[in-house]
């Protein structure tokens, strides 16, 4: 048990200036690469590291968690102001935020973003500081059946957004799922589809497959659909009123249970290695409009939208550190290369790290407060000037995207074959978007394939082939009732309520 | 037959195509496990084959496309694969202007200071980042 004194000890360590300055450094960095379509927080983390060794351990890890903080908040605003999301966690707030940009209200949009991500940062930071080992205990109890079951909940509630056509949203989901088989098979380690291409060995990489068929379509669609005419890549109204360009507090506390709802589902999905940001921005969004009584303003500009992706999509953040530092387990990407940064500043990540280096982890829990209100001071500031940015004409914006997006997912692939990859994909994006075949979910699916094949090997070899044996297994069996109800209640019930409607509306048509 | 109904059609055909003559090709057979390699990919596949025939039965409408639109879009992509290629062969920072260069004369931009800056110093300044500060190589 750690005492007051080293936890004491750790918090005043990290609030010295020197250590302030260092996590603002990571928050600006991050929160500029994040804003950058075709980078991520994981590739400037993975960059930043070797650099940090000049620095003391909390100083290095307080910045780079300023850098994966600041990120996430960075994330979204390409999603709203150009609906450009440089990463597939902001797809999600596209679907409300760009709508919103839309309607003149981009600074609006993006204060909720920076605020929901902020709120969901710091209560996942709380659950971090105050429950982490209960939490990581029960992390620990989440086997291969019940991750297997949570994947099925995921797809569940992701149904919700497959939009009209349920054969093409099932065509989009199955072969994003397909498109993830490539590569080595995880359970007997034998090579798919390779069609002879050695580098399709680890599978499509998933920054090419993200980017091209999330970013670099929508740029192309973009340019080629121009008529001439040099415009502003966003146009703001010069005489908007207030209440276009801020969020009030009664806004903000209207979404206080779309917020929680986001911030819960973050941590639980954060908690569990290896599910990601992605899947938990879309759950809350799809169970935020499965809860409104209005869903059909969701997709349209509805600041619930934004609140809902963004406040899970930054808890997941606080919450994947939970399983590495209780248990050494890194629960995202970026955890993965946190840990890279604990061993390289001597520190071993594990049940006796609060023994150990508790002054240091209570630093740690320190520098992540700090890096949240440096989120929010330096979001306030940095949005003004990326909407400013932004208004630059399209052909600068577009262009540099484009150069951009090559540039990322060659130093995240580390080669041009991945490149050549996201151009593929790019292609196929425009072709779905064109034949309205739901982008989102091809990519939802093709991220969790590789975690949904293992847990269905493992799966199957626990419950030695026979379902029976998955009433030894409580919490999938709930998980699995709950993944039920979520495709009753988001896909089938609605369908069934526009049938009705629409039959309705015929049988009052006198014409009819 | 509708643009969309062909598309259908091509999914369709790709659906008993990989079933039936790639993935015995593509994908080893294994006689041990209870998931072996061909288990997922052959159940996605067959998913996909029998929800494009029942596309093919229930489509009502067809896409709307603007020829011009899709003749320019490939264009785009053409482009974007021509340059990626010559990224490979020559240096970035000689592609990366022409690249950026042509895609604005293209959107039709012909302000010179913006030409500068979107097609010069905006690709310069990411080399400089990328190769000279971070010294990582691009390409």
């Amino acid at each position: 048990m750690v005492d007051l004194a080293t936890i004491l000890a750790g918090l005043g360590d990290a609030f010295t200036l020197s250590n302030i300055l260092f996590v603002l450094a990571g928050v600006v960095l991050g929160q500029f690469v994040g804003a950058m379509p075709g980078s991520s927080q994981e590739m400037t983390i993975a960059i930043a590291i070797p650099f940090t060794l000049v620095f003391t351990p909390l100083s290095a890890i307080g910045f780079l968690i300023g850098v994966n903080k600041g990120g996430l908040v960075g994330g979204a605003i390409p999603a709203i102001l150009i609906n450009m999301p440089g990463t597939p966690d902001a797809s999600a707030t596209a679907l409300d935020g760009y709508p919103m940009t839309q309607k003149g209200k981009p600074i609006k949009a993006l204060k909720m973003a920076l605020y929901s991500s902020v709120t969901g940062d710091t209560f996942s930071d709380l659950v971090l500081i105050t429950v982490a080992a209960p939490l990581a205990v029960v992390a620990l109890k989440m086997g291969p059946v019940e991750i297997f079951a949570l994947i099925i909940m995921a797809f569940a509630l992701i149904s919700g957004l497959i939009g009209g056509s349920v054969t093409k949203g099932i065509i989009a989901t199955v072969f994003g799922l397909l498109i993830s088989t490539v590569g080595l098979d995880p359970e007997h380690s034998t090579p798919r589809f390779l069609f002879g291409f050695p580098d399709l060995y680890s599978g499509f990489p998933i920054s090419s497959v993200a980017i091209g068929s999330l970013a670099v379509s929508v740029i192309i669609a973009r340019l080629a659909n121009m008529s001439g005419g040099m415009r502003p890549a966003l146009h703001i109204p010069r005489d908007q009123t207030a209440d276009q360009k801020r969020v009030s507090l009664a806004e903000y506390l209207a979404c206080r249970f779309v917020l929680l709802r986001g911030a819960l589902i973050g941590v639980g999905i954060g908690i569990v290695p290896g599910i990601g940001s992605t899947a938990a921005a879309f759950m809350s969004y799809a169970s935020t409009k499965q809860a409104a009584k209005d869903p059909e303003s969701f997709g349209k500009g509805d600041i619930r939208g934004i609140a809902a992706t963004e406040s899970a999509n930054s808890a997941v953040g606080g919450a994947s550190l939970i399983p590495l530092l209780t248990l050494g387990i890194p629960g995202s990407v970026s955890a993965a290369l946190l840990i890279g940064a604990f061993l390289i500043h001597g520190l071993q990540p594990g049940p006796l790290l609060f023994e150990q280096q508790g002054r240091l982890v209570y630093g740690l829990f320190g520098a992540m407060i700090i890096a949240n209100a440096c989120n929010l001071v330096f979001g306030l500031v940095g949005l003004r000037l990326w909407s400013r940015l932004i208004t630059a004409p399209e052909s600068i914006v577009f262009a540099s995207g484009l150069v951009l997006c090559i540039v990322g997912v060659y130093l995240s692939t580390g080669g041009i074959f991945g490149v050549y990859v996201m151009l593929i994909f790019a292609a196929l994006g425009m072709a779905m978007n064109a034949l309205n075949y739901p982008v989102v979910i091809f990519v939802i699916a093709y991220f969790l394939g590789p975690r949904f094949e293992l847990s269905l090997g493992q799966t199957a070899t626990i419950l030695r082939g026979d379902v029976t044996n998955l009433t030894n297994h409580p919490v999938a069996i709930v998980l699995l009732l709950m993944s039920a109800f979520s495709v009753f209640w988001l896909g089938i019930r609605p369908a069934l309520k526009a049938n009705k409607r629409k039959v309705s509306a015929n049988s009052s048509d006198p014409l009819d | 037959m509708t643009f969309e109904r062909i598309v259908t059609g091509g999914i369709l055909a790709f659906g008993l195509t990989f079933l039936f003559l790639v993935m015995p090709q593509q994908v080893e057979t294994v006689s041990y496990g209870r998931v072996v390699p061909s288990t997922l990919p052959g159940a996605l596949l067959w998913i996909i084959t029998i929800a494009a025939a029942v596309q093919m039965v229930t489509l009502k409408d067809d896409a709307d496309f603007n020829t011009v639109v899709v003749i320019r879009a490939v264009g785009l992509l053409a482009l974007m694969v021509a340059a990626v290629w010559s990224m490979d062969r020559l240096y970035f920072e000689y592609v990366a202007p022409v690249l950026a260069l042509i895609l604005m004369l293209f959107m039709g931009e012909r302000r010179w200071y913006w030409l500068l800056l979107g097609g010069v110093a905006i690709p310069l300044g990411i080399w400089l980042l990328v190769e000279r500060i971070l010294d990582r190589t691009l390409a």
